[in-house]
């Protein structure tokens, strides 16, 4: 042992006594730092020399006396006392029992027995330090532990919480998460239409059914001071590190309330609110019962981290969700209103026709003429009235075609010849090219729509030229083409060509809710073709649709 | 076609006045002969008094009784299931629906005249 770890302060206000014992300890081998006579010397002395133990005696001549001298050194030097006493009565011992000595020395002493007290006092005293620093080093790993667990649980909740939109889901896969690694319990909390209702509850040991109890019996009103609402009010965390049975009294409706919470066996409990946007719309909520553990300010912080990913993820979620609704929403409208304005197209369209027969019967040029326009406008309108339900299904994936034996070449033929009017309008004319006869298996009434979108858009802009429409058979495949030698397409256009509604896409797309070449393009892809665009501004422009014989098999 | 029904009487059963009257317009124009019915159930009435048609228009959305109740009714009467019916509908599956009603055809409203007449012509001949 050093010298350090043996020297030894001396607290006797006797002389003889104090010289007696200075002897002896040096004959001990002992090295006396001091020896004092009063309570406040004692305690300067011990802070200026540190010694590794105090021989103090209890009777002190001054204000302070030994105990009160011993109680200072003990809290605030951590160094062993021994008290040296002649007598003392009971009220005295007991006041300095609590002041945690190493041990008492009677006076007169004895040297032997001194000695053994003294190495008693200061074994312990080690051995007590070695503890505290094995406790310390054990406690620095724990929260080492616990910090790398509380990372990886956020690293994985954080995966879980962006990975889905279905929000009950993974705020399972969450709880799920969080026990029984950081907690004993895991509860949410959210708001919906009805109010604050608890949607995910997991316990360690299985037994969510009596949370689920009372959390259904006992919803927490404003007036609880703990817990969910508590914390959904305020918007801050709440850390109730011991929960003590005040805590549950303040927490439960009525007695049998309280008697629930008490089965639970709550300890610790950490709240923390889930806010988007400065709204509270939950709470999730981390709870100890079985498990030997604590906790602490960190430990809300980590929650208050997780508590963030799970509001954006169920932020996200709902969003999502509202967004679908709008878009099933514009959907079941567009449905609706394709529906609705076809029924007085119905009779529209059937008595203009009807009328235009009677016209013709008259003869009077101009009036058939003018009718005529307005039988096409009536077809026009119908158009329209289509696409809109084509959007509507479109969106909704379920526009189908029906697949029937068709003769293409036939088809083409068909078109060309409806378009031969508006061709001789726009001081154009038709070129077809076909084989006598191309059957295969497509929408018959689908492809003609395809048609008749390229070919229309065609003579809009074909400058007085010629349109090609051809149609050939290649190797298994089949190619269809509609080419014109007018004023093209601007590069920039081309890439957003068979885009929707654009604001600026091509004025190929316009005159038809901008949907022509769009809803084109689906309908030759649900084919199980393909269509390319290939444009010279001010010099042509080209559409090849490439399908297959059959599309039965594409779908 | 139904033999015992004398060829050229039609029955369009439609909700819409509108679409009703002109296509009973068009087709007493034709040369047909015209029932009418509002819904499902007058049709039913009309087919029980005994004169059928020799091919039925049967408007799907009606209110009382609609085109799939008044079909599955009529293919349930030994007497009226025999008369073929065409579907008059609004919706993108016409087809289906036709396929599914076991219907001889379908028109897709709005529908031109020209089909109208070829599918009446294919069940009831030409009109007089």
């Amino acid at each position: 042992m050093t010298a350090a770890a043996r020297s030894i302060l001396v607290v006797e206000d006797e002389n003889v006594v104090s010289m007696d014992l200075r002897a002896s300890l040096e004959r001990l081998g002992y090295t006396v730092t001091a020896c004092v006579g009063t309570g406040r010397q004692a305690i300067d002395s011990a802070e200026s020399d540190r010694p590794a133990l105090v021989l103090m005696d209890i009777h002190l001549r001054g204000n302070m006396d030994g105990i009160e001298a011993a109680d200072h050194i003990r809290r605030k030097l951590d160094l062993p006392v021994i008290y040296l006493t002649a007598f003392s009565d009971d009220a005295t011992l007991k006041r300095a029992q609590i002041t945690e000595p190493f041990g008492y020395i009677l006076k007169p002493f004895d040297e032997r027995e001194l000695h053994v007290i003294i190495e008693m006092a200061l074994f312990r005293h080690g051995a007590q330090k070695e503890h505290e620093k094995l406790l310390t080093e054990q406690a620095a790993r724990a929260a080492v532990e616990k910090e790398r667990q509380w990372l990886q649980f956020l690293a994985r909740a954080g995966e879980r919480l962006s990975a889905s939109l279905d929000l009950k889901v993974t705020l399972q896969e969450v709880a799920a998460l969080a026990v029984p690694g950081l907690a004993d319990w895991a509860v949410v909390h959210l708001r919906d239409e009805e109010g604050v209702r608890p949607i995910v509850v997991r316990h360690v040991g299985g037994r969510e059914a009596l949370v689920w109890e009372i959390l259904r019996r006992y919803p927490a009103g404003a007036q609880v001071p703990h817990g969910y609402s508590h914390v959904m009010r305020t918007q801050q965390p709440e850390l109730l590190p011991h929960i003590t049975d005040e805590v549950l009294v303040a927490s439960a409706l009525d007695d049998e309330a309280l008697r629930l919470l008490r089965t639970l066996g709550l300890r610790a409990q950490i709240c923390v609110p889930l806010v988007v946007r400065g709204e509270a719309f939950g709470a999730l909520t981390l709870a100890i019962s079985d498990s030997n553990r604590n906790y602490g300010p960190g430990d809300v912080d980590h929650a208050m981290e997780l508590a963030r990913r799970c509001a954006s993820a169920i932020d996200n979620a709902r969003l999502y969700e509202e967004a679908q609704q709008a878009v099933a929403l514009r959907d079941e409208f567009l449905s609706v209103a394709s529906h609705e304005l076809r029924t007085p197209l119905t009779s529209l369209v059937l008595a203009l026709q009807s009328i235009e027969r009677s016209l013709a019967r008259l003869g009077d040029e101009k009036i058939v003429t003018k009718f005529a326009r307005i039988v096409q406008q009536s077809g026009r309108l119908t158009e329209l009235v289509e696409r809109l339900l084509d959007v509507s299904r479109l969106s909704a994936g379920n526009l189908d075609i029906e697949v029937q034996e068709t003769d293409l070449a036939q088809l083409v033929q068909d078109v060309a010849a409806r378009f031969e009017e508006e061709a001789r309008r726009a001081g154009s004319v038709i070129q077809v090219s076909t084989p006598p006869a191309l059957i295969g298996w497509w929408d018959r009434v689908r492809l003609e729509q395809v048609l008749t979108n390229l070919v229309g858009n065609a003579l809009k802009f074909c400058a007085g030229k010629p349109v090609e429409l051809t149609v050939d058979e290649r190797g298994g495949r089949v190619i269809l083409a509609v080419r014109d030698q007018g004023i093209g397409i601007p590069k920039a256009t081309i890439s957003r060509l068979f885009e929707r509604f654009g604001r600026g896409v091509s004025m190929r797309n316009y005159g038809g809710l901008g949907l022509g070449l769009y809803v084109t393009r689906q309908l030759v892809e649900t084919h199980g073709g393909r269509i390319q665009v290939e444009s010279q501004p001010g010099e042509r422009t080209s559409f090849v649709v490439d399908l297959p014989r059959d599309s039965r098999k594409s779908r | 076609m139904n033999t015992s029904a004398p060829a050229g009487r039609v029955l369009v059963v439609e909700d819409d006045r509108a679409i009703r009257d002109e296509i009973a317009d068009l087709l007493h124009e034709r040369g047909y002969q015209v029932m009418q019915a509002e819904h499902g159930q007058q049709a039913l009435d009309q087919l029980q008094t005994g004169e059928l048609p020799c091919v039925i228009l049967l408007d799907l959305m009606m209110p009382i009784m609609d085109g799939w109740v008044f079909r599955t009714a009529q293919l349930r009467s030994p007497q009226i299931a025999e008369v073929p019916v065409v579907v008059l509908t609004g919706g993108g599956d016409a087809a289906v629906q036709a396929r599914n009603l076991g219907a001889a055809g379908y028109l897709r409203k709005p529908f031109q005249v020209e089909a109208l007449f070829r599918i009446i012509e294919g069940h009831c001949g030409p009109g007089s």
